[in-house]
């Protein structure tokens, strides 16, 4: 099958007077139709820059893909225009954020911010387009969608603008959904259920989504495959069945051992020793290298490329036999 | 709260504004030396007429009794006899008020116009030249100060090009349009008198122009300030993300928050107008209440001093007011204040 996504050696530097700051170095990985994939790494890693990336939203002052290349349905992203990127942004590829608190516009009331964008990428008029947006409201388990389609986001909790945000992201036909920790912001309570919503709603419509999160629990209950980045580079990658049970990585088998059981609580992955390495003057060689406890000489020198270990499961250490 | 409660609460406190406004007015009336019955009858008549005079005018009683018998015609819509003039004040204020409010209102329409335009300019093409340009003009706005400006206006586009009017409100050969509002522009539209109405305009360009310069920069530099801050803003990347084009995620996502902040500021804007157009009158010699007041103040005329403070202070509650009113419509997040 045909991938989706196709990510291959992308390289993203922030340019500043102290130097570039090599913020993503070579990540590869590929997301299928209809595939849901998680993305995990400690904060500062590099997850959000990924999706920024895809969707050509990189702050666009200090910001610059130095390499690589972004395929989309096999077009390549990188290099589009502003006016090209517009035409996907909502429509092929949309995005959901962390933070749904100030994801709405304050000024102007749901319904008319979820028939802009009916409007604008379908091109329907305003009546079809309020009853576009009541189905997609409803669709996305909201009571009561006409009334709500009159309120203004600041009279919604976090969980209900997560539904609105995702009920836009999804209405023109995305066929990728971009997810940067959609729960990490909400109540405990609720952050099930809507992990649950995206999973059947983008089930049910095909989408692909690739999932960020610091959770490791949720991509066990949600994914069917991880990526596993550190610093900028993607790790390990695998089936989640694979990675989660039988990590080959050693930062991968560091974050699971931080973890007392997959389907706790939710657990951050800070628990490692040692701290994330500074972008302007990162380790040689495998940036893992000065908190790894297996480390060898030429971990220092040079880098390990993400090369398969078994069946679609991808890791990037030298100790893996077939580096040898 | 409901609009008409708040706007009860609004109109008491305008009462005790006013009421305030009176008391140091005619504290301040009193303390200050001069004699305006001696004003008024010259300096060589004798004793006798003088008290006559004191009596007529009613300061030989005390300066309490003063106070309560002004606040007495207050209350019958009589704001005393202008000293000077013999007429009374109200008279003479509504027929100079018209000419301020014309003023006023082109200055604050090029103020706001303008210098949201250019506020927006300069957030929207941060740190390029249009952006340094728009701020250093912003800059001078606010550091130059109204008569410097005022003079210089007249001196080039009136003096040496000869291309604008320096003075008045119309041409002294042209006849005022049929009174309707008070307001010549108005007026001469509503009268069809096309020959007055482009007078009226062309001799309202300089002086609006110099008063309105000032708060242009005020207001050009504050929606710049809250454009930026806005731009950075989570729903803004939403929008972003949804592939909503740049120039309508600015003057429709962006704009939109950022003028709630701004909106407050033109009602107090509208209060330095006020006190600007005194000067900008003096200057243009344009017949409105500024000018009546200077020459009220050189003759110590304290009943139009008041008189003209009360309508200042009455118009600069009643402008926050109606901003107060409008705020909600803006932001719907305070619409349960009031
Ligand atoms: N606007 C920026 N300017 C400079 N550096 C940036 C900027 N945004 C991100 N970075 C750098 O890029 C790195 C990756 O950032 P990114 O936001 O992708 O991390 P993340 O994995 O999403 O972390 P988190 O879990 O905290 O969201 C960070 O270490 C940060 O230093
Ligand atoms: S390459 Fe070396 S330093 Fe890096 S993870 Fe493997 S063993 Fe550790
Ligand atoms: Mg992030």
């Amino acid at each position: 099958m045909e991938p989706l996504l196709k990510i291959k050696d992308l390289h993203v530097d922030f340019l500043s007077y102290a130097g570039a700051a090599h913020a993503l170095n070579g990540i590869d990985f590929e997301l299928f139709p209809g595939e849901f994939l998680g993305l995990v790494g400690e904060s500062g890693s590099g997850k959000s820059l990924t999706a920024n990336s895809v969707l050509g939203l990189l702050p666009r002052k200090n910001a610059v893909i130095a390499k690589g290349s972004i395929l989309f349905e096999g077009e390549e992203l990188v290099g589009k225009s502003e006016r090209e990127y517009q035409a996907l942004r909502g429509k092929k590829i949309s995005m959901v954020f962390q933070e749904p608190m100030n994801a709405l516009n304050p000024a102007f009331k749901i319904g008319s911010q979820v028939t802009e964008i009916l409007k604008l990428h379908q091109g329907v008029t305003a009546k079809k387009a309020r009853t576009e947006a009541v189905r997609w409201l409803a669709r996305v388990r909201i009571p009561h969608p006409e009334e709500i389609m009159n309120v203004y986001p600041f009279e919604l909790s976090g969980g209900m603008r997560q539904r609105v945000l995702l009920a836009m992201a999804l209405s023109c036909g995305s066929k990728l959904l971009l997810a940067d920790e959609p729960t990490t912001a909400l109540d405990v309570s609720i952050q099930a259920q809507i992990l649950r919503l995206i999973r059947d709603t983008t089930d049910s419509l095909g989408t692909s989504v690739l999932l960020i999160t610091h959770d490791l629990a949720v991509v066990a209950q949600t994914c069917q495959r991880v990526a596993v980045m550190y610093s900028g580079n993607i790790v390990e990658s695998g089936p989640v069945s694979n990675v989660l049970r039988l990590p080959r990585h050693p930062y991968t088998k560091a974050l699971l051992q931080a973890l007392p059981h997959l389907d706790g609580p939710i657990k951050a992955l800070q628990s490692i020793p040692g701290t994330v390495p500074n972008l302007l003057t990162p380790p040689s060689g495998c940036r893992f290298h000065p908190r790894c406890s297996v480390a060898e000489k030429r971990c220092q020198a040079d880098r390990p490329k993400l090369l398969s270990v078994a069946e679609n499961h991808y890791v990037a250490c030298w100790r893996e036999s077939h580096h040898v | 709260m409901n609009t008409s409660k708040f706007v009860a609460k609004r109109l008491g406190q305008l009462v005790l504004v006013l009421l305030g406004v009176t008391l140091v007015t005619f504290l301040v009336s009193h303390v200050v030396p001069g004699d305006p019955a001696r004003m008024l009858i010259g300096q060589r008549a004798d004793e006798q007429t003088l008290a006559a005079m004191r009596q007529a005018l009613g300061l030989d009683k005390p300066v309490w009794i003063q106070y309560l018998n002004y606040l007495w015609g207050l209350i019958h819509g009589d704001l005393g006899t202008s000293i000077r003039t013999q007429r009374p004040v109200l008279n003479e204020l509504l027929s100079f008020f018209p000419a301020t409010v014309e003023l006023t209102l082109f200055a604050m329409g090029f103020a706001v116009s303008i210098g949201i335009l250019l506020g927006l300019l300069s957030a929207t093409f941060r740190d390029t030249l249009t952006d340094h340009a728009t701020r250093i003009l912003a800059i001078l706005g606010v550091s130059t100060p109204l008569f410097w400006l005022g003079l210089m206006a007249l001196l080039l586009f009136y003096k040496y090009l000869g291309w604008l009017p320096g003075s008045g409100r119309l041409d002294p050969l042209i006849n005022p349009p049929t009174h309707i509002t008070g307001l010549y522009v108005v007026d001469s539209l509503i009268s069809g008198d096309w020959i007055a109405l482009k007078s009226s305009i062309l001799h309202l360009v300089l002086p609006s122009l110099c008063l309105g310069y000032i708060q242009l920069a005020t207001i050009a530099r504050l929606v710049r300030a809250s454009m930026i801050e806005v731009l950075e803003l989570d729903y803004i990347k939403t929008a972003s993300a949804n592939g909503i084009p740049r120039s309508r995620i600015i003057y429709r996502h962006a704009l939109r928050n950022a003028l709630i902040p701004t909106v407050t500021i033109i009602g107090l804007t509208f209060g330095e107008l006020l006190g600007g157009a005194i000067l900008t009158e003096t200057i243009f010699a344009w017949p409105g209440m500024g000018k009546f007041v200077v020459d009220s103040i050189s003759f110590l005329d304290f009943p139009a001093i008041m008189g003209f403070t009360l309508v200042v202070a009455t118009v600069y509650v009643l402008i926050n007011m109606v901003v107060d009113l409008l705020y909600p419509l803006l932001d719907p997040q305070i619409k349960g204040v009031h």
